[in-house]
């Protein structure tokens, strides 16, 4: 279902990698108009985009269906080096272990995996990955609307400023906390049982930059068990509508 | 340095997880109104058209008689800041809103009404739901002088009021939705009419089907809603935010 890309195995993917950049590109530019991520040759990507990126991709029958990126916080990211503006001169969590959570997007019209739709794999498996490979927490900048969804789902959301306005968009700056507690609201509220992950074997955990990245969580699967099955949720999120920044030069 | 603004939002949200009960949630955003200037607020749901306000009100903090008015006559049909909420995610300031939607006679009637209860102007937060129910959070009061940093402040403090209001209302840490529910579309169909309060023989005439079936229907949704009585079923499903 969620592939998991890092510097260590893209090069092994390139096909992926072309459809992520295209995805974006479609999703992002094409279809939610955020002109500043134009590119000619219809794929968007940005400076952030390094080897110390992670790209969560979520794959359906060989197909690009939900995009997710993290960037470490120790080093450039959207919030430091895009818009540090929104913080007004206040400091933001940060560190080895807290990442940006950006680029994030699903094709609403694409396939579901049973009952579960694309955009509910996407933000499930961000969660799992962070538990997964020890991210502590994740900050993101985000339309207000996304915090109901954020605390639904069973993060406690950090507000880390008031809402600034960024192209006439109402963008507010939050963290929240990568915990198995939420993980698991994720499972039940969206009727999901196991792991959304796909792990190459061999991944060295990116996060920690040594050791393998084990492949399932422990426990994921006998706590699943104990959880009644949810009933599907009706509508899905569409987009985590991060800040359009300017295209940097 | 924060400003008191921000302050207002940081204090509020930290506050927040001690609060236990939904006159102390009242209490709790009653502080945070009188700072913003705001004399009135209230937080509801979002019925679907045929459907009645009442059980989709989390918060009440209306004066009595224009609460019950909007109820009974059954304002939330032609409330244009209902109208207004329905079509953005971004919270408004009624008058810089109003003036851009195409107001109808009745919603001009129903806003100068509005104003006997001191009810001028306000600023309203649309809320989504992931499961896709819509809800709003509304302040009214006689005059509206908020500052962008107020809104979006008082945005922020409105969304986590929201949420907050109905963990209280589902009996915190999320009990209803354990249970092993999944309504049909079908059987959601038939609970929205009895909460309407149609009997099984007007469900079956208003959807062509046999009133056996709608009594087979309903029986199947109160078994899995773990109710004994088609009351105790509406109540729950409408708390469960399984129908609107």
């Amino acid at each position: 279902m969620m592939h998991v890309l890092t510097a260590q195995n893209a090069d092994e993917y390139p096909e992926l990698m072309e459809k992520v950049w295209r995805f974006r590109h479609k999703q992002f530019v094409e279809r939610l108009g955020w002109k500043e991520l134009r590119s000619e040759d219809g794929r968007e990507t940005d400076r952030f985009d390094t080897d110390d990126a992670i790209h969560l991709a979520v794959v359906s029958g060989g197909d690009l269906v939900g995009y997710t990126r993290l960037l470490r916080t120790s080093r450039p990211h959207l919030l430091s080096d895009v818009y540090p503006g929104i913080m007004e001169g206040q400091d933001w969590p940060r560190g080895e272990t807290i990442y940006e959570w950006t680029r994030c997007i699903s094709d609403d019209r694409a396939a579901k995996f049973g009952d579960v739709q694309a955009s509910h794999v996407l933000i499930t498996g961000v969660l799992e990955f962070c538990l997964l490979s020890g991210i502590k927490g994740m900050i993101v900048e985000t339309h207000p609307k996304l915090v109901t969804w954020m605390l639904e789902t069973g993060y406690k959301v950090q507000t880390l400023n008031t809402p600034q306005m960024i192209n006439d968009v109402p963008v507010v700056p939050v963290y929240i906390g990568a915990t198995r507690t939420a993980l698991e609201r994720h499972h039940q509220m969206f009727g999901i049982a196991g792991s959304v992950l796909e792990i190459d074997e061999g991944l060295i955990n990116p996060v920690v930059g040594r050791g393998l990245l084990q492949r399932h969580l422990p426990g994921l699967a006998a706590a699943d068990a104990n959880l009644q099955p949810a009933f599907s949720p009706e509508v899905d999120f569409a987009s985590m509508r991060e800040a359009v920044g300017r295209k940097p030069h | 340095m924060r400003s008191a603004i921000a302050n207002m939002m940081f204090d509020y949200v930290e506050t927040l997880e001690g609060i236990a009960s939904e006159d102390e949630a009242f209490a709790h955003l009653s502080k945070v109104a009188n700072f913003f200037g705001l004399s009135s607020f209230a937080i509801s749901g979002i019925p679907e058209p045929h459907e009645k306000i009442d059980p989709y009100i989390l918060l009440n903090g209306w004066p009595e008689e224009w609460s019950r008015r909007y109820v009974d006559k059954g304002y939330v049909r032609i409330d244009p800041v209902i109208q207004r909420t329905l079509l953005s995610d971004n919270a408004f300031v009624w008058s810089d809103e109003l003036k851009r939607i195409n107001v109808d006679r009745k919603g001009m009637e129903f806003m100068h009404e509005a104003t006997e209860f001191g009810f001028v102007n306000g600023f309203s937060v649309p809320i989504h739901s992931i499961r896709g129910f819509r809800a709003i959070v509304t302040y009214a009061s006689d005059r509206v002088d908020l500052s962008r940093e107020a809104r979006g402040a008082l945005h922020m403090i409105s969304i986590y009021a929201h949420n907050k209001i109905k963990e209280l209302k589902t009996g915190g840490k999320n009990a209803l939705m354990q249970r092993s529910v999944n309504l049909t579309p079908r059987e959601k169909e038939c609970i929205s009419w009895c909460s309407e309060g149609k009997t099984a023989w007007e469900i079956s005439t208003i959807l062509g089907i046999s009133e056996r079936t709608v009594s087979h229907i309903l029986e199947n949704a109160q078994r899995k809603m773990n109710t004994t009585n088609r009351t105790q079923l509406v109540a729950e499903t409408i708390r469960a935010g399984l129908i609107r």
